[in-house]
């Protein structure tokens, strides 16, 4: 039998990579970097979907082996920010952004050329953070997509916040909780939904890929294990060359990740979609 | 010596022949032949792979001098694509980053006058020789490809650049002509054969007989999860011996990936023909219903019935 979670994101197969991002008050607040946690949330997501369509352009056109899905989480609720084929977010960006960048110039130095960075969403911040709301609006869209694409990679979601969730009147984090792990329980040819969490913080009492509820000491921690999938083998190559440590049976979480962590989470989860995990067909 | 030559590719199951970054070409004049990979998360790799092919099969270069004509011929046509008005923010943003192109590349030579043959390879493209009559003795097959032994396909294979370096050095071989069979073969086929041997041979010789039988013939071992959905190609040199030192062709019959591309086109663009001129007879027809002295009941009706026959029709 085929193992579960080794499934290659390619055309006839596309997988998806869905992004939950927090979108609450609190991501106003000032991040390591400078600038707001959602500036750089913002900045960090769009240069990752930046980095699949590099991955997965032979030139003039995009291979559309991944399915990018955005939803947000904050004051307007559950939104979906944007779905679409990798080749939709390339020919299609909210605007482009000019930047400078050093290559080199073929002789030992570099040369400072102009580049254009593409902005494929908007940051938002306001209002509190229903996150179980949120997940019940993914639920249907994963399991749409497991239907329509049975042999694709199972889906991949990243869930970035700042903080255990919360809204008026509904216990949402009982609620995240629920639906996190019915959408773990979906299964597909190549395996169950795969939840991955990023909880940003300032990089003090950091705790990266815990393999037990055990040795997690705070809150956050704890919740964040509860609704994070277990890190397949097929994503450990990935992990050791973004200098990520996974031990055994370890769920894919980190709370309270720094910058620097930050990137390398999201690039860890979507890896399937970049260079790394994806075949060379 | 009579030679036959074959030569049949396609694209993966979800991709259309354009998409399509194999390549290969054949010189009957100067008997050289060649295939080509190019891997496809590189930049702009089919035009990397068609300059390699075709200039492989040109007889007056020098290997290196060679490599670097495709280098500047590369860099040329790509400056031309990207300096267009209507370029992508992503092309542009690569080619400043100087990203290349990489592909592997085998080639294949016949020295006629000295009854001989050379060949050379980067990559996990391969050249395979079996022996007429050693279809089922692989340890006497020739298997040329820059992969060290024992062989694993993997997603890192050697390549050339189209930016100078590259991964690996080319392989070579070389042998007296006898009659057999070479297969110039792209990873996902060679891979194939590795697993299955003269079980491989069977099914090429009885089911490859054409671009028709060929592509059918890969969907069925890619839907029987038995071959990588990946481009495929493949040329097939078989060698008899008709008593005659000189090398005469016999039946060629190559499928040109350029027509092959055209075809596909030209058939959508009749597709898409067909589609807009039905929308617009559709719209015509229902003016003429919606014009008619009948109730709303009876328009919907016809209409209804319409699109029902039409459904049938499609």
């Amino acid at each position: 039998m085929e193992k579960k979670h080794s499934k290659q994101f390619s055309s006839a197969n596309p997988g998806v990579v869905l992004f939950v991002l927090d979108q609450s008050g609190s991501m106003k607040e000032t991040y390591p970097e400078g600038g707001s946690k959602a500036a750089f949330l913002h900045k960090v997501v769009n240069r990752t979907i930046n980095e699949m369509i590099n991955a997965n352009m032979d030139g003039e056109t995009v291979k559309d082996r991944a399915i990018v899905s955005l939803f947000g989480c904050g004051g307007k609720g559950a939104t979906e920010i944007r779905t679409d084929k990798l080749s939709g977010f390339a020919n299609n960006p909210l605007r482009i952004e000019s930047a400078t960048q050093k290559v080199s110039d073929g002789n030992g130095g570099l040369v400072e050329v102009s580049t254009q960075n593409p902005v494929f969403f908007e940051a938002q911040a306001g209002g509190p953070t229903p996150l179980g709301s949120t997940l019940e609006v993914v639920k249907p869209v994963v399991a749409a997509f497991m239907d329509k694409y049975p042999d694709s990679p199972a889906p991949v979601i990243i869930i970035v916040s700042d903080g255990l969730p919360y809204a008026e009147g509904v216990d949402e984090e009982a609620k995240a909780i629920a639906e996190a792990r019915e959408i773990m329980d979906l299964q597909g040819n190549d395996g169950s939904p795969l939840i991955f969490n990023c909880h940003i913080g300032n990089g003090a009492n950091k705790c990266t890929f815990p393999s037990s509820e055990d040795d997690l000491h705070d809150e956050q921690a704890r919740f964040l294990y509860k609704i994070s999938s277990e890190v397949p083998d097929s994503y450990k190559e990935a992990a050791a060359k973004l200098e990520l440590e996974l031990p055994d049976n370890c769920r894919g979480m980190v709370s309270n990740a720094d910058p620097t962590t930050l990137i390398k989470f999201i690039n860890f989860g979507s890896s399937g979609a970049s260079q790394d995990r994806m075949s060379n067909n | 010596m009579i030679v036959n030559v074959r030569g049949y590719i396609t694209s993966k199951d979800a991709e259309a022949y354009k998409d399509c970054a194999d390549h290969y070409a054949c010189n009957l004049q100067l008997h050289r032949f060649a295939i080509a990979d190019g891997v496809s998360k590189s930049f702009f790799p089919k035009l990397w792979s068609k300059i390699l092919v075709d200039k492989a099969v040109e007889q007056t270069c020098d290997e290196d001098g060679a490599l670097e004509d495709c280098r500047k011929e590369w860099l040329s046509q790509v400056t031309r694509r990207v300096s267009r008005p209507e370029v992508k923010w992503f092309t542009a943003n690569a080619f400043l980053r100087q990203e290349p192109a990489l592909s592997t590349l085998v080639t294949l030579a016949f020295d006629e006058e000295n009854m001989c043959w050379t060949a050379s390879a980067i990559g996990d493209s391969f050249l395979f020789f079996v022996p007429r009559g050693r279809e089922d003795d692989m340890e006497h097959w020739t298997k040329l490809s820059s992969k060290p032994e024992p062989v694993v396909f993997d997603n890192f294979p050697d390549y050339l650049s189209s930016r100078g370096g590259g991964k690996g050095e080319a392989r070579h071989t070389a042998g007296l002509i006898e009659p057999g069979t070479f297969y110039l073969m792209t990873d996902a086929l060679s891979e194939w054969v590795f697993e299955n041997r003269g079980d491989a041979l069977r099914l090429i010789q009885t089911d490859w007989t054409g671009q028709n039988g060929f592509r059918d013939s890969v969907n069925r071992l890619r839907h029987s999860g038995v071959l990588h959905d990946d481009d495929s190609s493949v040329l097939i040199i078989n060698v008899e011996d008709d008593g005659i030192g000189d090398i005469c062709y016999g039946k060629v019959d190559v499928s040109s990936l350029e027509d092959l591309v055209g075809m596909e086109e030209t058939l959508q663009h009749c597709k898409d023909t067909v589609a807009l001129r039905k929308a617009e007879l559709w719209k015509d027809i229902e003016e003429i219903i919606d014009n008619a002295n009948l109730s709303e009941y009876a328009k919907r009706e016809i209409k209804d019935q319409l699109s029902k026959d039409d459904a049938l029709a499609n």
